[in-house]
């Protein structure tokens, strides 16, 4: 089932403590370029832990594991470094801060981007004119770009800016944090479009969710299912169907199917 | 709305039930206070030299202090010599050895305040030191308590059994100069309770003591220590009432706890001082110096009070947050109804790691009641990751009331994070008018509301205090809506 | 050595000066009287509740008993203002109107110098001047009147709306140490609309403290929005007293902005007298380098249905002291009136420090009330997203820490006045460059 396109992502044995609680407990993961992976498990296992701990979130401890991007040791990097090197997440809950503009995010983050890799920072006029595109793509009002980081943003409008961030960053890797919770039908529609649209030989997609509901619209190369902190099972995407079918029981650990 | 007014104007103030006085024949020493007189007091108690040299070391401090004018409170100034500082009640060289031994008529007048000794008292698992004036007279439950290693006494029996302890702890949290009460408490006190749970002992009760007044013109001065060592707990309970008397009465309490590491120690208090009449006549003033000191790593203190009674309350539970992880609680519930003044709140001194308090302050004003919450939360350099969170608000009943907030937020660490909300309004028209129209009274649902604006404070209270507590509550507030 | 104190260099200073001022028999005897006073009670220090948290030996360091002689302005004063379009410009040079600098008043408005009033009018200029009172809050306002001779009144005709703002510019020349008073009067007839936009500068680096004593009165109906930025040199330090007093449906707004000096001491004593009356407070104080800056605000609800809203924000960096104290009085009379009250505060070093006391003091029942306090540091969330965006920690602390002041900024109705508080906070912070292009 394994492509062959280049090694993007290696998670090996990872071992994740936050405070007292273990919350991931040898987990192993390898995503290659072209591919999407769709990560899914019941509320609690681990699949915040595991794309907060990728992306460099504070607050974890790695107890023992690796994690391999682009064959450098990613746990290693700044959350910023990381950033800049392509990793991309879409959050869970994007949070507000008021005060700061969308619009300088995207440009600061943009540039930082572009300085890091060596190429001269756009203008603002090319940079308006890519930053409205994206926006026409992910059916956004452009009023949003002048009020504050997801400031006032319905639960919809945060995933699709989510979404738009990502598809002006065009990351190597992106990881999408549950981002179908709480999306109404169309809205699933247009963030699964924008999901589609990132597809690429280069590039590879993990999308952390729930329900099976979004993999109708993106369909997933691999289906992992977390549980009790380590990937209990893999399979193509028949086994998300399954999973909608049968619930996240039967693959509990100590339970004789898993 | 209209129909509610004329119904609830017509609600009587309720009097003061704990009110009569005991007639025993007391042993008063004549007011004044003078360096003799403390040595009087240290001489009855026979105690020994240090207690005697603390004490003067106070009187010495307190000669030199002024009394405090900062709190939001008016009374006429206090001649405190023409206070008398002691007073015991006549009896046996020995002492009651039984409850059977003691004087049938204290006995009755424990009934009349609702504190059945020799009944409820077991059924409820409940010790009781209680304190009469100024001398303990009768102690339960020391065999269970003495089981558990649990020293828990009037505060003149530790003096003679525990010295060491006595001698180690006293001071140790309140010093004899910090505050103009405090001085005069350390310098006149006659007695209090003593408690000790040793290393890693849950006391196997609660704890409770109830504190009177009584005679004429008796100035009462409780001292109060409790230590909790390692891994220990405790619960203690203190609840007042008092006779009904037409001349102020002074209260100067002092309260210590020290817990170490681990320890944990709850203090509630349900406090119905009489409270002055309709026209602020007579009352209680209660000038209180109550503080706790984490002193070992991840112990907690917990302040939780009620308080319904006096004419004045001058009282700030406070922690000392020194040992790391160590966490600081205050709970109150303050009522201020006809001419009452109570200045009340907390400090919470954050100077270990990772130190968290919270404190949750609930100030009710009706009829020329006047509340005040005043509170210091203090973020000291080395306090890495403090964390306060203040909650304080204020209902008001009445046009001549008035409520009033003064905290204090002083942060000298970037790490930590001090959250203070503070709120005042009358009660709630609309809630009101919801109940009437279901057809409670506007007595109930006054009743209601205010115990439901409450109940973060009284959900902290053992379950039969919080009974009590609502009763209370009820009772001081009968009339105050119109 | 041991220095005199400021009391004893006041009097000695007030000895040599007195004779000199203006105003004949009636002002000599108001002078004197209010150092009779301020020296039989002193100057507030510590033990004065509403001034524990200020510096006063920071304070006793200025010279208060150097020659307050009014330079001629220079004519680079000129380029240090700002430019406000359309402004109706009143300059004040260390105290002392300056007419040169000024421009003349349109119709409806009416400039006029105190000095002169105080030599033409000695009685008018007494009875119009608030003689202030003993009280520790209004000592430093005795300080003024006890050396009382120059600074401006503005008046706003009744039913006046003036269009354009009038700016009023603080300028500090200080060639050397001096410590300056001055006055400010303003006076908005019934139904006059105002915008006064205030802004104190210093020219020279050298020690100057200035003191001012003001009052504002807002007719019935009337509007006026106060603008404030403090841009004083690093050397220099303010201590100021507004007394403003708003008559009934009167509408009173305040931006304070302090951006700049050694030390800011701030009194607002507001009384909401007639029903009605509202008023909104935005204060915003960036306590970075040594910087202390001290504010106290006391609002008083005395007619009914008065309203309040007041937000005030504060940075505390370096070795930066911010304090802020905020007391909302509601008297009995003040029924159905609402106040609200916030203060939130950043500490971003270790050897910073934030003290705040919003206070409540509610004396009737008819009422809503309420404040909220916040002191921390910036939200980690907050960093973390940024940083997962590709932002460096450095620059994502300086992109939230402006965003925190930027938001009361924003609601500065003056667009000069608010590129130039934007411009001094980015200044401050590190990635200027960077988080310039967020404006």
């Amino acid at each position: 089932m394994s492509g062959d396109g280049p090694l993007i992502l290696e998670v090996r044995d990872l071992v994740v403590r936050a405070g007292e609680r273990l919350i991931l407990d040898g987990l192993s993961l390898a995503v290659r370029a072209g591919e999407v992976h769709a990560i899914m498990g019941p509320n609690g296992s681990g699949k915040s832990t595991l794309t907060g701990v990728l992306a460099g979130r504070p607050g974890f401890e790695v107890v023992s594991g690796s994690v391999t991007y682009l064959g450098r040791d990613l746990l290693a990097m700044a959350p910023e470094l990381r950033a800049r090197e392509g990793l991309f997440l879409a959050f869970q809950y994007p949070v507000e801060i008021p005060g700061v503009n969308n619009v300088y995010l995207l440009k600061a983050a943009l540039n930082a981007q572009r300085k890091h890799r060596g190429l001269p920072e756009l203008d603002a006029f090319e940079f308006l004119n890519l930053v409205r595109a994206k926006l026409a793509s992910m059916r956004m009002d452009e009023s949003l770009l002048n009020r504050g980081v997801n400031e006032g943003f319905s639960g919809g409008e945060k995933k699709r800016n989510e979404i738009m961030q990502m598809s002006l960053l065009e990351p190597t890797l992106a990881l999408l944090d549950e981002t179908d919770s709480g999306l109404d039908i169309d809205a699933l529609k247009v963030v699964a479009d924008g999901v589609n649209a990132m597809r690429a030989p280069g590039r590879a997609i993990v999308l952390v969710t729930h329900y099976q509901r979004l993999l109708d619209h993106v369909v997933p190369d691999q289906v992992h299912v977390l549980a009790g902190g380590r990937i209990v099972k893999s399979g193509g995407r028949e086994l998300a169907l399954e999973l909608e079918r049968r619930g996240y029981d039967w693959l509990r650990p100590g339970t004789a199917a898993a | 709305m209209s129909a509610k007014q004329p119904e609830l104007e017509t609600l009587v103030a309720r009097k003061y039930r704990h009110g009569f006085v005991t007639d025993i024949a007391s042993d008063t020493v004549a007011p004044g206070l003078d360096e003799d007189v403390i040595r009087l007091i240290s001489a009855k108690k026979s105690e020994p030299a240090f207690m005697l040299d603390w004490r003067l070391k106070a009187f010495r401090r307190w000669m030199r202090m002024g009394e405090p004018a900062w709190a939001r409170v008016h009374y006429p100034p206090i001649d405190f010599q023409a206070i008398s500082y002691y007073s015991a009640p006549k009896r046996d060289k020995d002492g009651p050895k039984s409850l059977a031994d003691v004087d049938p008529k204290l006995l009755e007048t424990y009934d009349k305040l609702g504190i059945p000794l020799h009944e409820r008292a077991r059924l409820a698992g409940v010790a009781v030191d209680a304190v009469f004036d100024s001398v303990s007279v009768a102690t339960t439950f020391k065999e269970r308590l003495a089981e558990a290693g649990v020293i828990f006494c009037p505060f003149s029996e530790a003096v003679q059994n525990h010295p060491a302890l006595v001698e180690k702890y006293l001071g140790s949290v309140v010093p004899v100069g910090d505050n103009f009460y405090a001085a005069l408490n350390s310098a006149v006190f006659t007695d209090g309770s003593f408690v000790f749970v040793p290393k890693g002992v849950r006391c196997p009760m609660e704890l409770s003591t109830y504190f009177r007044i009584n005679a004429a013109k008796t100035g009462q001065f409780e001292r109060t220590l409790i230590i909790a060592e390692e891994g220990a707990y405790v619960s203690y309970l203190e609840g007042c009432t008092a006779p009904q008397r037409d001349e102020n009465q002074l209260h100067a309490a002092v309260v210590e706890l020290v817990a170490l590491d681990g320890a944990q120690i709850k203090y509630s208090t349900v406090q119905n001082w009489y409270p002055g009449d309709e026209n602020g006549v007579g009352g209680i003033y209660n000038f209180v110096t109550k503080r706790g000191d984490c002193r070992g790593r991840n112990s907690k203190i917990s302040w939780t009070q009620v308080e319904t009674g006096s004419a004045i309350t001058w009282k700030y539970p406070s922690c000392i947050l020194r040992g790391d992880g160590s966490v600081g609680e205050f709970h109150s519930v303050a009522l201020a109804n006809h001419h009452q003044q109570a200045d009340t709140g907390t400090k919470m001194i954050h100077m270990g790691r990772n130190t968290s308090s919270t404190i949750i302050s609930k100030g009710i004003s009706a009829g020329h009641g006047q509340n005040a919450y005043r509170g210091l939360v203090k973020v000291l350099p080395g306090a890495e990751g403090a964390r306060n969170h203040t909650q304080c608000d204020s209902l008001l009943m009445g046009p001549d009331c008035g409520a009033h907030t003064f905290p204090y937020i002083e942060v000298r660490n970037p790490t930590a994070v001090v959250e203070h909300e503070a709120t005042t309004s009358k009660i709630s028209e609309d809630q009101l008018f919801y109940c009437l129209q279901r057809g409670i009274s506007a007595e109930d649902a006054v009743n209601m509301i205010v115990n439901g604006f409450c109940r973060e404070v009284f959900r902290e209270l053992p379950m039969e205090f919080a009974v009590e507590a609502q009763n209370l509550l009820a009772v001081s507030l009968e009339g105050a809506v119109g | 050595m041991t220095a005199a104190s400021p009391i004893e260099r006041i009097s000695a200073a007030h000895a040599r000066l007195a004779p000199r001022l203006g105003g004949g028999a009636a002002w000599a005897r108001r002078r004197h009287a209010a150092l009779g006073r301020l020296v039989e009670r002193g100057l507030p220090d510590r033990r004065d509740e509403n001034w524990k948290y200020l510096d006063h030996a920071r304070i006793g360091e200025y010279a208060f008993d150097a020659e307050p002689a009014a330079r001629p302005a220079p004519d680079s004063a000129a380029a240090r203002l700002l430019g406000v379009p359309g402004a109706h410009r009143v300059v004040l040079v260390d105290g002392r109107h300056s007419a040169p600098l000024s421009t003349p008043a349109p119709t409806g408005l009416e400039v006029v110098d105190i000095a002169d009033l105080i030599e033409r009018d000695p009685e008018g200029a007494n009875s119009l001047l608030r003689a202030p009172g003993d009280a520790a809050d209004d000592r430093y306002a005795l300080l003024a009147d006890a050396f009382a001779a120059g600074g401006v009144l503005i008046r706003v005709a009744a039913g006046c709306e003036v269009a354009e703002p009038v700016y009023l510019a603080h300028v500090t020349t200080a060639g050397s140490p001096a410590v300056h008073q001055a006055r400010v009067v303003v006076d908005a007839g019934a139904g006059a609309r105002l915008t006064l936009f205030e802004h104190f500068v210093a020219l020279g680096e050298a020690a100057a403290l200035g003191n001012l004593a003001a009052e504002l009165a807002l007719g019935e109906g009337s509007a006026v929005s106060h603008l404030r930025l403090h841009e004083h040199g690093p050397a220099a330090a303010q201590v100021e007293t507004w007394v403003v007093r708003a008559a009934a449906h009167s509408r009173y707004e305040q931006h304070l902005l302090v951006l700049g000096g050694r030390l800011l001491r701030s009194n607002l004593d507001l009384v909401l007298e007639g029903a009605h009356a509202a008023c909104r407070l935005d204060g915003l104080f960036l306590a970075d380098g040594d910087r202390q800056v001290d504010l106290l605000t006391k609002v008083t609800h005395r007619g009914a249905a008065t309203e309040t809203v007041q937000e005030y924000r504060g940075v505390a960096a370096a070795r930066g002291r911010g304090a802020f104290n905020g007391r909302v009085t509601v008297e009995a009379s003040a029924r159905g009136s609402n106040a609200s009250q916030t203060s939130r505060n950043l500490l971003l070093s270790p050897l910073a420090e934030i003290n705040t006391r919003p206070q409540l003091e509610i004396n009737v029942d008819d009422v809503q009330c309420r404040h909220g306090a916040t002191t921390g540091t910036l939200d980690d969330e907050h960093v973390f997203y940024l940083r997962s965006r590709g932002l460096d920690e450095a620059a994502a602390r300086a992109l939230l820490t402006f965003a925190f002041c930027r938001d009361l900024i924003g609601r500065v109705p003056l667009a000069a006045v608010r590129e130039a508080a934007e411009a001094l906070v980015a200044g401050a912070l590190p990635d200027r460059d960077l988080i310039r292009g967020a404006v």
